[in-house]
């Protein structure tokens, strides 16, 4: 499985770095990164758990999609507004679903 | 008790027309190509999902001279009916093709348009097209769009004068949107015709019409 760093902007997380489930972040690629990497312009959910981390494409485009997704599902995601620097080592890439 | 042309007459009125699209070139669409489907490719501007297996939906479109009669503003509605497991984005409108692959946006009201999904207009285009004696077959549905604010985010309403400035004399202009999967997958979209319905948010004008894959001689 390939590894590489994530680096982009954090635009939302579910979920709780302090406890041991797994927590997804949603981030902003803004460079193009491919073919090692993610593209320009896409949004990655981000898995994190304690043994490892997993990131891959979703459709979104946006923070409408973190909107409209907090309206229909629980528990909540917590949108951050305006985005932050994000940067995460080690992440194995999975661009598509199997 | 009014006549019906009477009530016709005091209806609001709003005209867009469907046509062929008017710019070749942009995101690499060919002429007289409303449906493609593309695999991921190098990125361009204004592109949503380049990077993703994606169907390009795309019309052309005339606003004619009108005189907006009974309109104080409103936003521009359109919803097309794609396969349940797809989703579809939008671009903004196109009034020419730029540098490369690029479209160069119409402006309204001093920004790009924009659109934001918009569930409350897709159920209007079902239950229009359901009037036409038509039903959404089973596995699609209508994926609906207001105009919006530039974040996209909530319903953006033009404006009398921005509308009466931006159509001048006739505008003519393409609609860009793009289908990709809801769980992106590594797999290309089979191109499928698409019924486009269009309408606004004040008037009972409206509009069906279908994207085929093929464009036949004389269409449109």
């Amino acid at each position: 499985m390939k590894k590489i760093t994530i680096s982009g902007i954090l635009i939302g997380k579910r979920g709780s770095e302090n406890t041991k489930t797994a927590f997804i972040e949603i981030v902003h690629i803004q460079k193009e990164y491919r073919p090692e990497g993610p593209a320009e312009n896409s949004i990655l959910e981000i898995t994190r758990q304690a043994e490892k981390s997993t990131a891959t494409y979703i459709p979104w485009v946006g923070y409408f999609d973190l909107d409209r997704e907090n309206k229909n599902v629980s528990p909540k995601w917590e949108i951050i507004e305006p985005g932050k620097k994000y940067l995460l080592d080690n992440v194995e890439w999975t661009p598509f679903q199997q | 008790m009014k006549s019906v042309k009477q009530k016709w007459d005091d209806h609001p009125q709003f005209i867009i027309r469907p046509r062929l699209p008017q710019f070749p070139g942009i995101f690499d669409l060919p002429a007289d190509t409303c449906i493609a489907s593309h695999a991921p490719h190098e990125h361009i501007t204004e592109h949503l999902h380049d990077h993703l297996y994606h169907m390009h939906i795309r019309y052309g479109f005339e606003l004619p001279n009108q005189t907006l009669r009974g309109i104080d503003k409103l936003s521009l509605h359109v919803a097309m009916m794609v396969k349940v497991d797809h989703r579809v984005d939008c671009n903004p409108v196109f009034v020419a093709r730029g540098k490369g692959y690029e479209g160069i946006c119409l402006k309204m009201a001093g920004q790009d348009i924009h659109w934001t999904p918009d569930e409350r207009v897709g159920e209007k285009a079902t239950k229009l097209f359901a009037k036409t004696g038509r039903k959404v077959p089973k596995g699609y549905y209508f994926a609906g769009f207001s105009t919006s604010s530039m974040d996209e985010r909530s319903v953006y309403e033009y404006n009398r004068e921005d509308l009466l400035r931006a159509i001048g004399n006739g505008l003519v202009a393409d609609q860009h949107f793009q289908a990709t999967w809801k769980k992106p997958v590594k797999k290309e979209i089979e191109p499928y015709d698409v019924v486009i319905y269009l309408g606004d948010s004040v008037t009972e004008y409206h509009t069906f019409f279908r994207l085929p894959v093929v464009v036949p001689i004389g269409a449109f």
